[in-house]
């Protein structure tokens, strides 16, 4: 490993394992992190195992290994990721994000970095999927590992491959991006047999009209391959016609496993159709996590807006007195995804006892203003009541707003109360 | 211009103590208030080096605690001490602003025995009646000859209700006898009456209303404050000692000098 202080790292964690990769910003890309020094094993089994009676764990093809000889081993950690339900392990509860953030501490350590934590530039988090329960646990997981809350991003893995497809050179998207990305189950006492192929399409493309210049995801529904291997290319091919059928594509990526060149001659031969780049690897998520920690510095995408599905699409704001002059304030900015959508300030009621917010949509066809009441509030003089204000996304088309009355010091004490409203979002 | 308020500054840790209404204060607009609402209380307890260190400080306000240091350095006055505080929050509108610096330049320019009666009576009004007293104490020390009666009159009065809101009934009925005999009004002697009420029995009370000769309209009147009084404070059983505990606690605010 090159970089010693200020590192990008991407994390990519599903089903069916993790990948771990860090930016060599002497080469200027980003560099997988194999299990084991010397090998290309770059996926790490979603395998935990805790030595009994010892505060001993072990992660990925090791934790495999010692629940043979003793350990208990946790094999459904990427399941747990989307409950609350605690796991008894050896006398003791351990919550979904303890869990996770022993897993990830033993990964982040095969960086070989000390203290990593105060070393770390940015961190970037990708899974397949985003539910609140899972990024609530992701972020107490980082949380426990001692990471910044503000040097860490959690994002699906669409949005990954929007970072490592837009860090590429021009010719690979000038024009639309298709993926199609492999998942598979390998029997352990078989080993080389693939199972449960799927396989799910996905794309990406600019509308340069716009400014900032908008990148769209589309997905199709995933198609399981049959285990022939020539019906497997047979209905991989009429896959990718149907979803790609009379479009311009500038590059496709095969990713994730089960792919092999040895078996979709029919497949590559139309995709490589028309001077279409075509790429293979397994780690393009990763990657693209990787590249969302460094734009966090560089900015270079700054020009593009990715739509993916978590993003909010509607500005929430007050109108508000700001330092004596009347001013909008933005609470929650359109172009956010949900689950990063938090916050919160206080401000001076002024000849009013109740809330108006404005929320305009970020394609500005819908503007409005919600009203919100507070009922109970107690009468004090004009400008000595200080409120609360949190606001929070729990989907891309609902905020949350709770409202606290502070009072006014011990002038005016505190009510205690408390409100709540729900403000929809387009 | 109403609206909302957006408050820039993160309330402080530690708070700064306003000796003159006894309060601690957390946040810039709370100090803000206390300027605007109490005006008459802008003095060497609150324009000092422990404020701007905890505006620095605490409020992380470094360049404006510099400048008000600047300020006390130069011996800058109230009105000019205060501007930056309130510049800096925006608490008030551009009118609202040019209307206070309007009034706190006039008040500069107050004889000070007026401006020291303000200030007595804005502590009365915070209940800081011990140092209202003293302050009241320090007007009646100046020299009054060219002062009007009806001030004279009013800085007796005002003393006396002081007084009899800390339950010291001699002094407060001394201070009212005073404002009668500079300036007798029947708002002063309805005042002396109600005291004399409180603190004498009936046959006394009686008696002094014939020696002044009370008409029978201001006696009622009397008579209908007294009532209005009400007989016994109703108190849940079983929170006498809070009770209690929070009247010994407001006393000795209010006796705070």
């Amino acid at each position: 490993m090159n970089e010693s202080h200020h590192i990008l790292i991407g994390f990519e964690l599903n089903k069916d394992g993790a990948q771990l990769c860090y930016y060599d910003r002497k080469a200027g890309e980003p560099v997988s992190v194999a299990s084991k020094v010397g090998t290309e094993q770059y996926l790490f089994p979603l395998l935990l195992c805790k030595m009994p009676e010892k505060d001993e764990w072990h992660f990925g093809i090791e934790a495999d290994y010692f629940s043979r000889h003793g350990g208990i081993l946790v094999e459904d950690l990427y399941e747990r990721l989307f409950t609350e339900e605690p796991l008894e392990l050896d006398g003791r509860a351990y919550s979904p994000a303890e869990l996770l953030a022993v897993y990830m501490e033993a990964a982040l350590q095969l960086l070989g970095v000390s203290e990593l934590a105060e070393n770390v530039a940015h961190l970037t988090f990708t899974t397949e999927k985003l539910t609140r329960i899972l990024v609530e646990h992701v972020r107490r997981a980082l949380a426990i590992q001692g990471f910044d809350a503000r040097v860490c991003t959690v994002q699906d893995k669409s949005e990954s491959g929007f970072y490592y497809v837009y860090s590429q050179k021009q010719e690979v998207w000038n024009r639309k991006i298709a993926f199609f990305d492999f998942s598979q189950t390998e029997d352990p006492a078989l080993p080389g047999v693939v199972r449960d192929l799927k396989v799910t399409y996905r794309a990406m493309d600019m509308n340069r009209t716009t400014k900032p210049i908008l990148v769209r995801p589309e997905a199709a529904a995933a198609l399981e391959l049959p285990e022939d291997k020539k019906e497997r290319d047979e209905a991989l091919a009429h896959y990718a016609m149907k979803e790609m059928s009379n479009q311009l594509f500038s590059a496709v990526f095969l990713t994730g496993r089960g792919f092999d060149q040895s078996w979709a001659k029919s497949t590559l031969a139309f995709l490589c159709r028309g001077g279409r780049r075509v790429f293979t690897g397994s780690n393009l998520f990763v990657r693209g996590a990787c590249y969302a920690s460094l734009e966090k510095e560089t900015h270079h995408l700054k020009q593009l807006l990715y739509l993916g599905e978590d993003l909010i699409r509607t500005n929430v704001g007050m109108d508000m007195i700001v330092r004596g002059n009347p001013a909008y304030y933005p609470l929650i900015s359109a172009g956010t995804n949900w689950f990063d959508a938090d916050t919160r300030c206080r401000l001076i009621l002024d000849d009013r006892d109740y809330l108006a917010f404005s929320i305009n949509s970020m394609d500005g066809r819908v503007k409005k203003r919600c009203r919100m009441e507070l009922p109970g509030l107690p009468k004090r003089p004009n400008r000595t009541t200080c409120l609360e204000l949190s606001l929070s996304c729990p989907t891309e088309k609902e905020c949350v707003v709770k409202v606290k009355d502070l009072g006014f010091g011990e002038m005016f004490e505190s009510s205690g109360l408390e409100w709540e409203d729900t403000l929809p979002l387009g | 211009m109403s609206g909302y308020r957006l408050c820039r500054v993160e309330p402080a840790e530690k708070p700064f103590y306003i000796e003159t209404i006894g309060v601690n204060i957390f946040t810039l607009e709370e100090l803000c208030y206390y300027i605007v609402n109490d005006m008459a209380l802008l003095d060497e307890t609150l324009m000092n080096k422990t404020l701007t260190a905890w505006i620095g400080t605490e409020l992380k306000l470094p360049e404006l605690a510099e400048t008000l240091n600047y300020l006390l350095a130069d011996g800058a006055d109230a009105d000019e001490f205060v501007i930056p505080i309130l510049k800096e929050d925006g608490y008030l509108s551009y009118n609202e602003f040019q209307n206070f610096r309007m009034l706190l330049t006039k008040q500069g320019k107050e004889p000070r025995r007026l401006r020291l009666k303000k200030k007595a009576d804005a502590l009365v009004g915070s209940d800081k009646l011990v140092g209202a007293i003293a302050v009241y104490r320090k007007v009646l020390e100046l020299d009054l000859s060219d002062a009007k009666d009806s001030f004279v009159a009013a800085v007796h009065h005002n003393m006396g209700v002081a007084f009899v809101r800390l339950f010291r009934y001699r002094e407060a009925l001394e201070c009212f006898e005073k404002a009668l005999k500079v300036t007798y009004t029947r708002e002063y002697l309805k005042t002396y009456l109600f005291a004399y009420a409180l603190s004498k029995p009936r046959d006394k009370y009686e008696e002094k209303c014939a020696e002044l000769g009370v008409d029978d309209r201001t006696r009622a009147e009397v008579e209908e404050e007294l009532r209005a009084m009400p007989p016994e404070v109703p108190v849940a059983e079983g929170e006498i000692d809070r009770y209690l505990s929070g009247l010994t606690r407001a006393y000795h605010r209010a006796a705070d000098a």
